[in-house]
């Protein structure tokens, strides 16, 4: 696990640098004064360190308020995509009968549905949180249920067979079996789910009803700055890619927490 | 101790749903202590006559009985052990030697370390499967049955994944333990060899649907002379020979 954070820190580093190199190539290549709006397109991380430490308190009811939104979103969507996806995934009659039913929903954009679900809920300043939370679990959900679903489907037959007949009662199959047997598939789409669930949170957090929102999030804080604050755009950029990689590093720590079996022994050679 | 009647089960093909009929009018019976090795072609329903012994499928036909009982759903008393060892990657060995226990912790953990001594792999509890040797995963499976108590273990090819020099060493542990608790065992295997050294029987299984072909009696099973003697190698020939026929 610190080799892992060891590696985190090396690539923020290194992306810190190309970002850094991008920026002064272009300071290098665009020296006329005319070409200016060329350079401040990718300003320096320092100039946007600035910009960030200047406005952090601004940024951070930003920050917190996406990170509400999006970790609300996650856990709930978690909280209905484990059990349903582990019971279609193992029961017979439900597997059988309930996946044609996810699979044909699976594959239409929930996104399309942002401007109903928004116009659905726009009754309060409270109730816009509720638009954006039920938005980001629609899209965040179905990503989860299926591959949830599909690891319950995968568990090989044995581990049922030997659970069942040390005497485990069928309903406690999923807590002996199906769930810990699918939890690395879990996380695996956890992973992915995030990117779609930081996505989906962009897109609800471009629109709000009520004015400027103090909590409105870094999705409004982009989409407020617009090409009028570049500085103001790449730090928010860097605040959800903060966001963003926090959550990942949690993930992979909670994995190694609950996943443990799959750590211990020798590592291969690959 | 087992009594198997009139005993059928009928699959039905994935896909066309026709029925294919894999056991038929199987009966036999085993006595209580009495070990009993079947050996029959792939596919001839074996695994399946141990599913049915162990309640996890139901015949179509027939009925199986353990002590006086029709076997309708898993008993503590029973334990089956699969060719996999049947260990769950994710508990460890104590977790999963424990599994579908319903003795009180105190007494569970009294049997447990009593089996876990007896089979030597004491001081391997906090291990995870991945972390101990095939033969070492036997043995958890083993001391979860001893530490059941149970009165039937049923085996389906537990030993086909190990070594040569392991098998050996696991026969003769089973060999040992089934003396020493004189539980009845019913062992599936390919292995015409292991078959002859555990069983005192050993019952040739035909081809789908399956049945009782013949019955080659092994008084001598389990003695080390007898494993090395002509007389064996002769009985391994003749088993062989009626399962070519």
């Amino acid at each position: 696990m610190i080799k892992n954070l060891l590696g985190y820190l090396l690539s923020v580093i290194l992306l810190l640098l190309i970002w850094q190199g991008v920026s002064s190539l272009l300071v290098y290549a665009y020296q006329d004064p005319q070409d200016a709006r060329i350079v401040r397109l990718v300003p320096s991380p320092l100039t946007v360190l600035a910009f960030m430490i200047n406005h952090w308190e601004e940024l951070g009811k930003h920050l917190l308020g996406t990170s509400f939104r999006l970790i609300t979103s996650i856990i709930l969507s978690l909280a209905l995509a484990i059990p349903l996806g582990l019971y279609i995934g193992h029961a017979n009659w439900a597997r059988r009968y309930l996946t044609p039913f996810v699979y044909s929903i699976y594959p239409i954009p929930k996104v399309v549905f942002w401007p109903v679900i928004f116009l659905l809920f726009q009754i309060g300043q409270a109730t816009e949180d509720i638009a954006k939370i039920t938005f980001i679990v629609l899209v965040v959900f179905f990503q989860l249920l299926v591959s949830i679903r599909d690891a319950a489907e995968n568990i090989p037959k044995e581990y049922v067979v030997t659970a069942l007949a040390a005497g485990v009662k069928p309903f406690r199959i999923y807590t002996n079996v199906i769930l810990p047997g699918s939890l690395p598939a879990i996380f695996s789409s956890l992973r992915v789910s995030l990117g779609l669930g930081i996505f989906a949170v962009y897109v609800s957090e471009t629109t709000f009803a009520f004015g400027t929102p103090e909590y409105g999030g870094l999705g409004w804080f982009i989409f407020k700055s617009g090409i009028l604050n570049i500085n103001g755009d790449y730090a928010a950029i860097v605040a959800i890619a903060a966001l963003g990689l926090t959550l990942y590093v949690l993930i992979e720590f909670l994995e190694h927490w609950l996943c443990r079996w799959k750590y211990v022994g020798h590592e291969i050679q690959r | 101790m087992i009594e198997v009647k009139d005993l059928g089960l009928v699959y039905k093909e994935a896909g066309s749903g026709r029925p294919n009929p894999v056991i038929q009018n199987l009966s036999l019976s085993v006595e209580a202590g009495e070990s009993v090795a079947i050996i029959g072609p792939s596919g001839c329903g074996k695994s399946s006559l141990l599913y049915i012994l162990s309640g996890l499928l139901r015949p179509s036909s027939g009925n199986a009985r353990i002590a006086e009982q029709e076997v309708t759903k898993p008993r503590q008393d029973v334990a089956l052990m699969l060719q996999e060892s049947g260990l769950l990657p994710w508990k460890s060995v104590w977790d999963n030697a424990t599994l579908g226990s319903r003795k009180n912790k105190a007494e569970r953990r009294e049997r447990l370390q009593e089996a876990f001594e007896e089979l030597g792999i004491a001081g391997m509890e906090a291990r995870y499967p991945s972390q101990i040797s095939g033969g070492e995963k036997r043995r958890v499976s083993l001391a979860r049955a001893l530490a059941q108590e149970v009165k039937v273990i049923l085996m389906d090819e537990p030993l086909a994944a190990l070594d040569t020099l392991t098998k050996e060493a696991t026969q003769n542990l089973i060999l040992t333990l089934w003396k020493r608790h004189s539980f009845t065992l019913v062992l599936v295997t390919h292995d015409i060899e292991e078959a002859l050294f555990l069983g005192q029987r050993v019952l040739i299984f035909a081809p789908r649907p399956t049945h009782v072909v013949t019955t080659v009696e092994n008084p001598k099973m389990g003695e080390v002379s007898y494993r090395q003697s002509q007389e064996f190698f002769d009985r391994v020939q003749q088993v062989r020979g009626l399962l070519q026929t």
